[in-house]
């Protein structure tokens, strides 16, 4: 890492003379002459996998491991994979990841489980990482043990040229280094299909980069399993790692502390309303001249409250007095019938409509509208707010774009993104682009992309 | 990570839903007695704004004064990393407890927790993150710990991320919605964590696993299935604790605190001390 001239002039013999530490988290790890392999924990339940584990257990050489590893996953079966392999002339290097697993180099994100699954040329990088993608930072902090060859357990592995100190979690000393704005296409080396650069390819036959929405198909683009996810990693403190425990440093920090009775700064709070949350509550109407928020909202009688901030739709009211979108045939919150009811029209406060669901598995209600980017920052209108999403490829603008609710629709707009903005087709599998600037009305469960970002829309409403 | 700011970490306690918690010592600076403190980490990538809107809503707990609430003691950031400090309970959680627990303690434990969320609500402070991982136990009383800062760092999000697939059954139906978090959404979360603690099942035993996005739907669209191992008096306010409309639950978790403390002292009278 620090001294350039000696780590290119090691980068030649290739991966076998490297040094490989080995990430702790659950998984497996395999180190073979010109590959080295992480199969993650979640993965380790699939029947391929475990199939995998058995045949490299059983000795199996570089050349068998990559294979099955690479065919399991273009067959589907395998859920999560990734490896590193030197096929023949040592300055030849090659990564392939699948499912939540990523290759770093350099401390930029490569490939991820979201490339498309073909093995892609690394360059000549002084430091790679291969690991599971969706541990937190804690979890894959380096350990202080090198491995040469054999299976091992573990999350991941950074192989660097031996003696050059470690960096304990590469990418996050690489996302601070990349300039902001723009693809991802800096880095010295330029891999030939740089993973960022091209993001949904219109049609690819067969594995489509981002996958078809979540239900069935070959990569679902929602990532599975269980372990903890945190998408952004929290720095290490100080470097975490390597064989040598430095005393511990106490860098610069701010805190407060809190006492058992601060002098309460503000006024106290008001206690929550009791009751009745299905209405949007008002903490205290602002016009309301005798400001006793108590009783007002309880079950709304034909006039439903209405304050100044909510979004004014007209809908029906069930038996039990919910309002709900006047298409639905059941009550989004108690889910009684309203197929019988005679429809009148009442106007009332918006209700959510839905919510959002990310590939990392991040969660929005759609209560109101956002402005999806990378750094949306505040924004002026009410009912609108800013959803700062993490993208470790760069592939979003800062404002991407909007997912905007319109009476009791939800709209997609592309703010003229760089990457652009995708719907996934479902009958002709693949992905649109859509018009910038023009909203495209969602359907519940459609797939969006958002440069290498997905997510699946939602309703509420019961059909 | 081998600590932050002053305090140098023991080992990992375990991941939380945006961070991870560590056993700590606990540094001079902070004039306690304590031997250990929890230090929780936050993985959100914080600045200034994030670190002061924190300080805001802690202190905010703080000034509850609950004796039911988890002490907090610290709160800071260090480059872009926040943490804070809170007591540290060597007996565990109802998620973890580290010696056997009577049915009867068990819902004591329910009891106090219930108490703790009353007082955050009265002081108008919503919990958001109700669980049997976040009831400490401390001697023969519970505290509840871990207030649900999402919607401090993260305004809108419901959900963090793959790893509250874990915790899905404590979510009330109507806050995947994205509708605001209540007294009602509190209430919900006690009764499902009471379901957990006493009969070691979700509330929704049949939820698909694996796929985050199949257990939303499932959540949003299917009722909660109440264990056999539930005797009839904890049944009956679970089933209420758990209506779809939140008005049909508990108005408070005062309400609700009183009916398991009851249950709890019957039973405690009729077991063997």
């Amino acid at each position: 890492m620090t001294d350039e001239g000696v780590s290119t002039a090691t980068a030649a013999p290739g991966l076998d003379s490297w040094s490989g530490v080995l990430h702790r988290g659950l998984g497996w790890v395999g180190r073979w002459p010109g590959l080295v392999a992480v199969i993650p924990n979640d993965s380790a339940h699939d029947m391929a996998a475990e199939q995998l584990l058995r045949q490299l257990g059983a000795g199996a050489t570089a050349d068998e491991a990559r294979a099955a590893i690479s065919a399991a996953a273009l067959r589907g079966e395998l859920r999560a994979a990734a490896y590193i392999a030197q096929p023949g002339d040592p300055s030849t290097l090659v990564g392939f990841a699948c499912g939540v697993t990523e290759v770093i180099a350099d401390g930029q994100v490569l490939i991820n489980g979201t490339s498309p699954l073909q093995e892609v040329a690394l360059g000549t990088p002084e430091q790679l990482t291969v690991r599971a993608a969706n541990l937190a930072a804690a979890a894959r902090a380096v350990s202080p043990y090198d491995l040469r060859q054999g299976v091992v357990p573990g999350a991941g592995i950074t192989l660097a040229p031996v003696g050059t100190a470690i960096v304990a979690d590469p990418s996050t000393a690489g996302t601070g280094s990349v300039p902001p704005g723009g693809p991802v296409q800096t880095g010295p080396q330029g891999p030939p299909p740089g993973p960022a650069a091209q993001t949904p390819p219109p049609e690819a036959p067969t594995p489509t980069p981002l996958g078809p929405p979540a239900g069935g198909g070959p990569n679902p683009p929602l990532p599975l399993g269980p372990p903890s996810g945190v998408p952004i990693q929290a720095p290490l403190g100080p470097p975490a790692g390597v064989p040598t425990p430095a005393p511990p440093e106490v860098g610069p920090f701010v805190a407060v502390l809190l006492g058992p009775a601060p002098a309460s700064p503000s006024a106290p709070a008001a206690p929550l309303p009791t009751l009745n949350p299905t209405v949007a509550e008002p903490p205290a109407a602002p016009s309301g001249p005798l400001g006793h928020p108590a009783p007002s909202h309880r079950i709304p009688t034909p006039d439903l409250p209405i304050n100044a901030d909510d979004v004014v739709v007209e809908g029906i009211l069930c038996s039990r007095h919910h309002f709900n979108n006047p298409i639905a045939s059941y009550c989004m919150v108690c889910g009684i019938s309203m197929v019988h009811l005679t429809h009148n029209l009442v106007p009332g406060p918006r209700p959510t409509l839905g919510f959002i669901v990310f590939d990392n598995g991040s969660t929005y209600g759609l209560d109101r509208s956002y402005v999806v980017g990378r750094e949306p920052g505040q924004i002026g209108e009410a009912n609108v707010a800013p959803l700062a999403i993490h993208d470790d490829n760069e592939t979003l603008s800062r404002r991407h774009a909007e997912i905007r609710l319109v009476g009791w629709d939800v709209h997609i707009v592309d703010l003229g993104s760089t990457n652009g903005t995708f719907v996934w087709d479902v009958s002709f599998e693949r992905w649109n682009q859509i018009a910038p600037n023009t909203p495209v009305l969602l359907s519940p469960g459609d797939t969006v992309a958002l440069g290498r970002r997905t997510f699946v829309f939602e309703s509420v409403t019961r059909l | 990570m081998n600590g932050i700011a002053d305090y140098e970490f023991v080992h990992l306690l375990g991941e939380g839903s945006h961070g991870s918690f560590w056993l700590a010592r606990c540094p001079a600076r902070l004039g306690r007695t304590d031997a250990y403190v929890a230090v929780k980490t936050f993985a959100h990538r914080a600045d200034e704004g994030d670190f002061q809107r924190l300080v805001a809503e802690l202190q905010r707990y703080v000034s509850v004064g609950s004796p039911q609430l988890a002490q907090l003691y610290d709160v800071g950031l260090q480059n872009d990393t926040l943490y804070y400090a809170s007591e540290y309970f060597a007996d565990g959680s109802l998620a973890q407890p580290a010696r056997p627990f009577t049915r009867a303690s068990v819902l004591a434990a329910i009891t106090d927790a219930a108490l703790a969320a009353h007082a955050l609500h009265e002081a108008g402070i919503a919990h958001r993150s109700i669980k049997p991982g976040n009831v400490y136990i401390d001697g023969d009383r519970a505290k509840l710990g871990d207030i649900g800062l999402l919607q401090v760092l993260n305004p809108g999000q419901t959900i963090t991320g793959l790893d509250h697939i874990g915790s899905i059954e404590y979510l009330a139906p109507e806050l995947i919605q994205g509708q605001p978090a209540s007294r009602a959404t509190d209430v919900w979360a006690l009764a499902a964590t009471m379901h957990r603690v006493l009969t070691a099942r979700s509330v929704y035993p049949d939820i698909p696993q694996g796929s985050l996005l199949q257990a939303l739907r499932y959540l949003v669209s299917e009722r909660p299935v109440l264990n056999d191992r539930l005797r009839d008096e904890e049944r009956t306010v679970i089933e209420q604790a758990l209506a779809v409309d939140p008005a049909a639950r508990p108005a408070t978790a005062l309400e609700f605190a009183q009916i398991v403390g009851a249950i709890a002292q019957r039973l405690a009278q009729a077991e063997p001390a």
